[in-house]
């Protein structure tokens, strides 16, 4: 007890000191204090005001307010459960990964003191913990306006209970936020270990922690199939099946249903089953609180460098930093590209095609499969309603031109810093500027919408009644990346100071601005084409062909000004 | 004290350190000494209960360091080389904390302003850590080792960095602490700094020990005889570059 006080008092001492320099350095940046407020209040809003007994009288309402009917309490269960399990399996995939939440101060200051290693990851896992808390964050804003008419009838209909559903929904988000923080930490602490055990083990802990998501994903769509009908969607979410693969979320929504139910001896199981996974998830932590501090000192200095070159958007120096840790390296595939022979500025694009196979064209990649299998599920369920298999395979076109958008223009911001790094290199070769130009604005833009379209022709065996719109997504896609980079191209060349925050975020807004004014010509096009019923095939062709020449045009102003730009200046 | 006994650390593909195995007596400073890459750094790192050793073990003042490590921990102080330190902290508020997981505040009280004057910087008390230059992050490193009394102090590169001044300044303050009984484990890269200063060398290649002791036994050695530190150590750690037959 003595050893954990005396552990605790530095790490306390730490903590608000720091909290408090950070406040007081908050005042001094619009940005960092936008972002202390949001997080205070998202917790005072979140996690105390419905605990606070002064604020218990109903929430008044607008006189023109919806008036909802709320169902029984047997049919808003599968509505819980099914937020519980959504956060959960989100939880779950990151259950394996190394927890970098230490920075290298801890390991060069605090791991060489006599500070007790168990209390130190204690103290961690409290501020993990506390990030995890806010993960709901991010769909509250999103799907507040929708959730807010459910909870305005909840509390119209059921003022006693809607006030206690709040308060344990909340309640049970607590504990179940806690139960993944410290599964995540038993797990990570035990696959990211560099021994024996570890390594003959580690397999199952990837079947421990994605097993249990993907089976209930795939059971829900077998259900599914069956009958494609919103009252066998909720029956199946309360399906003992879905219960046991779901554990965690089982448990939490029981805790908020046990008094709408009137039993209490569910809100003691669903409480005691989460605090059981707690325990036993802290003790296997505890446990391995030395392997923390190697993994820390082995891995925690290269992640916080990633993190500042990623929030810089320096893609190439991360994967350089990659490649010197060893996770990079030549492989089979870039190989074979490796032995191509070509000639003239097509030298750049097979340059490009190696550094991208080599530095992270491969996740978004898996990315565009793991969102081409999630459709391909939902729509395999759905084939006996073939609207709805119709609706999915727009939604998946419309997905893939989305992050076709906002990975390309992500990929060609952080491609085209490390063009101008190494103009160098790049000004002396026997090409135009316009050249040099158009061959780094399609060598970083063409890879990835080729992979994702090779991914839509999925579709036709889900849904070969769309074949004419994948054709057209397949014909459009590239040609909007190389749009969208060629944009970015412009904006990178005229604010190119990566290491200026001001020019850097004037950077993102302007590309933003830049592609819609270029793409909106391809698009209005193409709209008009559609709504006067052409084909969706001719439509493509032409928006894509209005695009290619304005990718073009732009390349010509952005090769004029990369011929005058000077890294020095 | 300081014992190391077939201390190694492995990761998947490569032994970091292998079985590497020296002892430190009470006022004696011994070099570590080799390459880039011969495994220093993470011996002092393992050492200092930073990395978990794969085998073998650390003892300081007879404790182990990874099943004792509180009480190992209470002799050492670690100053690595490249000092990353708590940004939002003040200088003062830096030792302080270092102080309190000591539990060494009534030490550090009596020592402050001594200390801080002694490494200039006592104008930068109140200053956070975030706005020293890396030598003064490197001064406040090592002040913060001083303010308990460690009897094992482990220096990473500490010369790399400060100013000629602050060089001598801290040479000093490792003499001092080794003329107060303290075991001093030096990795440097400066072979002039390692002949003087230290009463011994160790040098490692490949995670291996493959030398130990004085200069003047290190000369004894076949071939040494005359030779600086300097021919010494590039002889020793010297690898032949591989063999590639010619085509004719």
């Amino acid at each position: 007890m003595n050893t954990f006080v005396t552990s605790t008092r530095p790490l306390v001492y730490l903590t608000l000191l720091s909290l408090k320099n950070g406040v007081i350095r908050a005042f001094s940046n619009a940005r960092r204090l936008i972002g202390l407020l949001f997080f205070v209040g998202y917790y005072v809003l979140a996690f105390i005001r419905p605990y606070d007994r002064s604020q218990t009288a109903p929430i008044p309402l607008p006189a023109t307010g919806p008036r909802l009917t709320v169902p029984s309490p047997t049919l808003i269960e599968p509505w819980i459960f099914l937020i519980f399990a959504g956060l959960s399996i989100l939880l779950s995939v990151s259950l394996p990964s190394y927890k970098s939440s230490f920075r290298p101060a801890d390991v060069d200051v605090l791991f060489a003191t006599p500070v007790n290693s168990r209390v130190v990851m204690i103290w961690r896992l409290a501020r993990d913990y506390a990030l995890t808390l806010l993960f709901p964050l991010f769909f509250i804003v999103i799907g507040w306006r929708g959730a807010n008419v459910g909870v305005q009838a909840l509390f119209n209909n059921f003022p006693q209970y809607g006030n206690y559903v709040l308060r344990a929904l909340m309640g049970s988000w607590l504990l179940l936020a806690l139960a993944w923080t410290c599964m995540g930490y038993a797990c990570s602490l035990f696959i990211n270990r560099s021994d024996q055990e570890s390594n003959r083990n580690r397999l199952w802990i990837y079947v421990f922690a994605y097993a249990p998501p993907l089976l209930s994903i795939l059971y829900f769509a077998v259900q599914m199939r069956a009958e494609f009908t919103g009252p066998r969607a909720l029956e199946t979410l309360t399906s003992p099946v879905l219960k046991v693969l779901s554990l965690p979320a089982t448990a939490a929504t029981e805790i908020v249903m046990a008094p709408l139910t009137s039993n209490g001896l569910l809100f003691v199981v669903g409480t005691f089953t989460l605090l059981l996974l707690i325990g036993a998830s802290l003790k296997v932590s505890l446990g391995q609180s030395s392997w923390m501090y190697d993994q820390a000192a082995a891995r925690g200095f290269d992640a916080v460098e990633i993190r500042n070159l990623m929030r810089k958007g320096d893609r190439a120096a991360v994967a350089a930093i990659h490649a010197r840790s060893g996770k990079l390296k030549s492989n089979r595939a870039t190989a074979r590209l490796a032995r191509l022979n070509t000639s003239g500025p097509r030298a750049m694009l097979w340059r490009e095609a190696i550094i991208q196979i080599r530095s992270g064209l491969g996740a978004n990649i898996a990315l565009s499969a793991i969102m081409t299998a999630s459709v391909g599920v939902v729509a395999w369920a759905a084939r006996s309603d073939a609207r709805a298999a119709m609706w999915m395979g727009f939604f998946f076109l419309g997905f893939q031109i989305f992050t076709s958008l906002t990975t390309g223009l992500a990929m060609a911001q952080q491609g085209f810093v490390e063009t101008l790094r190494r103009v160098d290199v790049l000004k002396p070769l026997p090409f135009s500027p316009t050249i040099t130009v158009f061959a780094e604005v399609v060598g970083k833009s063409i890879a990835l919408p080729l992979f994702t379209s090779f991914f839509s022709l999925f579709l036709l065996v889900i849904a070969p009644s769309l074949w004419d719109e994948v054709l057209a997504n397949m014909l459009f896609l590239p040609t909007l990346s190389i749009l969208v980079s060629s944009a970015a191209f412009l904006v990178t060349v005229l604010f190119p100071d990566m290491d200026d925050p001001t020019q850097r975020g004037f950077r993102s807004l302007v590309s933003m601005l830049a592609i819609v004014i270029l793409a909106a010509p391809g698009l209005l096009i193409g709209a008009v084409m559609l709504a006067y019923h052409f084909s969706v095939f001719l439509a493509a062709v032409l928006a894509g062909a209005i695009n290619i020449g304005i990718a073009v045009g732009v390349a010509m102003v952005g090769g004029n000004l990369y011929a005058h730009y000077n890294p020095s200046e | 004290m300081l014992e190391v006994n077939g201390l190694t650390k492995e990761y998947k593909r490569f032994i970091a350190v292998d079985q590497l195995s020296f002892t430190i007596k009470p006022g004696e400073i011994v070099a570590l000494l080799g390459p880039n890459g011969a495994g220093k750094t993470t011996a002092l790192r393992c050492i200092a209960g930073i990395l978990r050793p794969t085998s073998g073990q650390a003892l300081i003042n007879g404790h182990d360091v990874v099943a004792d490590q509180a009480a190992a921990k209470m002799g050492l102080a670690f100053v690595p080389e490249v000092p990353s330190l708590y940004e939002l902290l003040t200088v003062e508020e830096h030792m302080k904390f270092i102080a309190m997981c000591f539990g060494t505040l009534p030490t550090f009280e009596r020592l402050k302003d001594e200390l801080l004057a002694r490494y200039s910087l006592s104008d930068k008390r109140d200053s956070l850590v975030a706005t020293l230059s890396k030598g003064m992050r490197q001064k406040l490193s090592v002040a913060c080792a001083l303010v308990h009394d460690a009897n094992v102090m482990l220096f990473d590169e500490p010369l790399i960095g400060i100013d000629p001044e602050g060089a001598k300044e801290l040479k000093d303050e490792i003499r001092r602490a080794r003329d107060s009984g303290c075991a001093i484990v030096i990795s440097t890269h400066l072979l002039d700094t390692a002949e003087r200063l230290c009463d011994r060398v160790i040098i490692m290649r490949r995670g291996k020990k493959i030398v130990e002791g004085t200069v003047d036994q290190l000369r004894e050695l076949e071939g040494m005889q005359d030779k600086t530190l300097e021919d010494i150590f590039l002889a020793l750690t010297h690898e032949e570059p591989p063999v590639v037959a010619a085509r004719s």
